[in-house]
């Protein structure tokens, strides 16, 4: 157990994991931590991705690294969402932000209805994701 | 005699109940399978209690691959050759039901609210679902309406129609390919539309910064809102809402709201609806901590490396609404100077767990003792001291040292200093698989001074081949700086 809890640290440590990582509860056991085949090839995520304060819903491939987009709505302020797929399949989502995400799922089992966290982008700012799936 | 009869009864019974408790204990049982159907290949959550190190998963007898697991969780994916249709689950001797669906079929994950009113937009999140169609199926069987699923395979949303009646209804989802959710396509309300209201607030109380759920109802459009804090004097604070579109809104206390203070709390939904019509809410705002650190890892670097602070009370006001004002504040104090790290994460532990900080050393250090502090809204920490200085390299640890044919299970974790700082442009440590004819690389997903995470070569693709290589950390490979250490042998079987 004590190789789990390093995983688990080291982890953390890394990537600046932040909740879902709280509990020792959540910890895999042994034989789990399987990031190299994650337990979902694509996770979908709230965030604000074109910068205008709007939570877009975002799926990425997790098997990419870092982390690749291949499906895109944006949420606009006039209600309609607007699908911004064929413009960002395929283009790399941040790469602080993936490597936190690839940490939740490493050690995460899923199942989470939605799951918020904040998480420093690869500028430093601050930004909040909630993963869904 | 009786009183004899009676005192060994008790005996016997004081020496089972240990052996019954064990039993109960142990006892496998399952509480949640999410989602309840999906096709080969998807991943299934079952939660419960009582599982195995490692447990054997059966659907209707067929054994699914075990993808992660604990006792109170395993994640498994539907085995090939499963029968479409309703199967049982037997988990460790636990069973629950399942459907198994025809390949392709979408299955539901998460809709943003199951109660909703004529007109609402709702987003569905799920799997194989692309542009299709929703049908509102009543307790007869009868669709009563339908409308377009527009969207992607992941994420889709609909519009629920705008004359349907209120009432409990099936929404059978059909996606692009013709196949539907089946048996378990999810169940929803249909209430008419009213006046939105604000009835409570979850956590029951919270600190500065941190997220709060407004629940009420009529609480539409979904999408972003504003929710008004006003105190006794009649001072206004404002933090952004988003709004699930009947139900909820998912905010955070403001960060400058007053710790101890109670405040009115209203709803300012897009298009002009608020909930100040129905009643304010009144919120009492959490009194934060001062700060108080129990431990800095590692306690010794070089600048710029990565350090893991632990304590209490290290996350409170932190906010990311205004990350610069609430963030809380790492200084490495030394010579009367105070230099500020910067924050890479904040962790809170939620009382259950220390909360932590993972900060970098400024970089411009020089080498020397330093007095780490953290500040906070609520006051400035305890010191405690890092020394920044360069490791030599070594290594205490590898593990795990070994992996099966069909390649590494999860990374590998080698513990020990001097690996130096992380560099996403230009790779400053590399680790090799030597097999004693040739040397090859593994992939560094990240590393710090002291801990390093690589997936062996080949990862799970291309596996090494069964045998033995004697793993060795290089860094600065190529240079005149270039130094190694010996992490082991690590074993293909």
């Amino acid at each position: 157990m004590s190789g789990e809890r390093n995983w688990f640290w080291a982890a953390c440590l890394f990537c600046g994991l932040l909740m879902g990582c709280g509990g020792s509860a959540s910890l895999p056991a042994a034989g789990g931590g399987d990031v190299v085949s994650l337990p979902q090839e694509q996770l979908v995520v709230q965030v604000d991705l074109n910068g205008d304060e709007e939570p877009d819903l975002v799926t990425l491939d997790t098997t990419e690294r870092p982390f690749m987009i291949v499906e895109a709505i944006y949420g606009s302020a006039a209600g309609d969402p607007v699908d911004a797929t064929d413009l960002l399949f395929g283009t790399a989502f941040d790469s602080a932000l993936s490597t936190a995400l690839a940490d939740y799922l490493a050690q995460s089992f899923g199942g989470d209805e939605r799951m918020e966290m904040d998480v420093a982008d690869a500028t430093g700012a601050m930004v909040t994701l909630v993963v869904f799936e | 005699m009786g009183t004899m009869k009676n005192t060994l009864r008790l005996l016997l019974l004081a020496l089972a109940i240990p052996f019954l408790l064990t039993s109960v204990a142990d006892a496998q049982t399952i509480e949640r399978v999410r989602p309840l159907c999906g096709t080969e290949g998807d991943a299934v959550l079952i939660c419960g209690s009582g599982f195995s190190e490692e447990p054997t998963v059966l659907f209707n007898d067929i054994e699914a691959d075990v993808v992660r697991n604990s006792p109170t969780k395993i994640l498994c994916r539907v085995p090939e050759g499963v029968a479409v249709g309703p199967a049982t689950i037997d988990a460790d001797g636990a069973t629950a039901s399942f459907d198994v669906l025809e390949p392709g079929s979408p299955v539901v994950l998460h809709l943003s609210t199951k109660t909703m009113t004529p007109g609402l937009r709702v987003f569905v999140i799920g799997r194989r679902l692309g542009n299709g169609e929703v049908a509102f199926v009543d307790g007869d069987s009868l669709t009563v309406d339908s409308v377009r699923l527009h969207g992607r395979r992941r994420i889709a949303y609909f519009e629920v129609p705008g004359d349907i009646a209120p009432g409990t209804y099936t929404l059978l989802i059909t996606n692009g390919e013709g196949l539907d959710t089946g048996a378990c396509s999810p169940k929803v309300e249909v209430v008419e539309a009213g006046d939105p209201t604000l009835d409570d607030m979850q956590p029951e109380e919270q600190l500065p910064g941190r997220p709060v759920l407004c629940e009420g109802t009529n609480l539409a459009p979904p999408g972003l809102c504003r929710v008004h804090w006003t105190d006794s004097t009649d001072r206004v604070l404002t933090t952004l809402g988003l709004a699930n579109g009947f139900n909820k809104v998912y905010t955070r206390v403001p960060h400058d709201a007053v710790a101890g203070e109670t405040y009115g709390v209203v709803i300012d939904l897009r298009g002009g609806a608020t909930t100040e019509g129905t009643g304010v809410f009144r919120y009492l705002v959490g009194t934060p901590p001062v700060p108080v650190i129990s431990e800095i890892r590692p306690d010794a670097g070089p600048a710029g490396s990565i350090v893991k602070i632990r304590g209490e009370g290290l996350a409170a006001g932190f906010a990311v609404t205004a990350a610069d004002l609430t963030r809380p504040k790492v200084e490495f104090g030394g010579g009367g100077v105070a230099h500020e790290a910067k924050v890479l994460a904040v962790i809170p532990g939620f009382g259950i767990d220390d909360d932590t900080i993972v900060a970098q050393v400024p970089g411009d250090l020089a080498d020397g003792d330093y007095d780490v502090t953290v500040t906070t809204s609520a006051g400035t920490s305890n010191a405690v001291v890092f020394s920044v200085k360069d490791l030599p390299l070594t290594v205490t640890s590898m593990e795990p040292n070994e992996q099966g044919a069909e390649g590494p299970k999860r990374p590998v974790i080698i513990e020990g200093s001097g690996f130096g700082v992380f560099n996403w442009v230009k790779p400053s440590l590399a680790v090799t698989w030597d097999d004693g004819d040739k040397s090859l690389r593994g992939y560094v997903l990240f590393h710090t001074d002291s801990v390093i995470l690589v997936i062996p070569p080949g990862g799970r693709f291309d596996p090494l081949p069964v045998g033995e290589y004697r793993v060795t950390v290089i860094t600065n490979p190529g240079s005149d700086e270039e130094e190694s250490a010996e992490a082991g042998i690590y074993t293909v079987e």
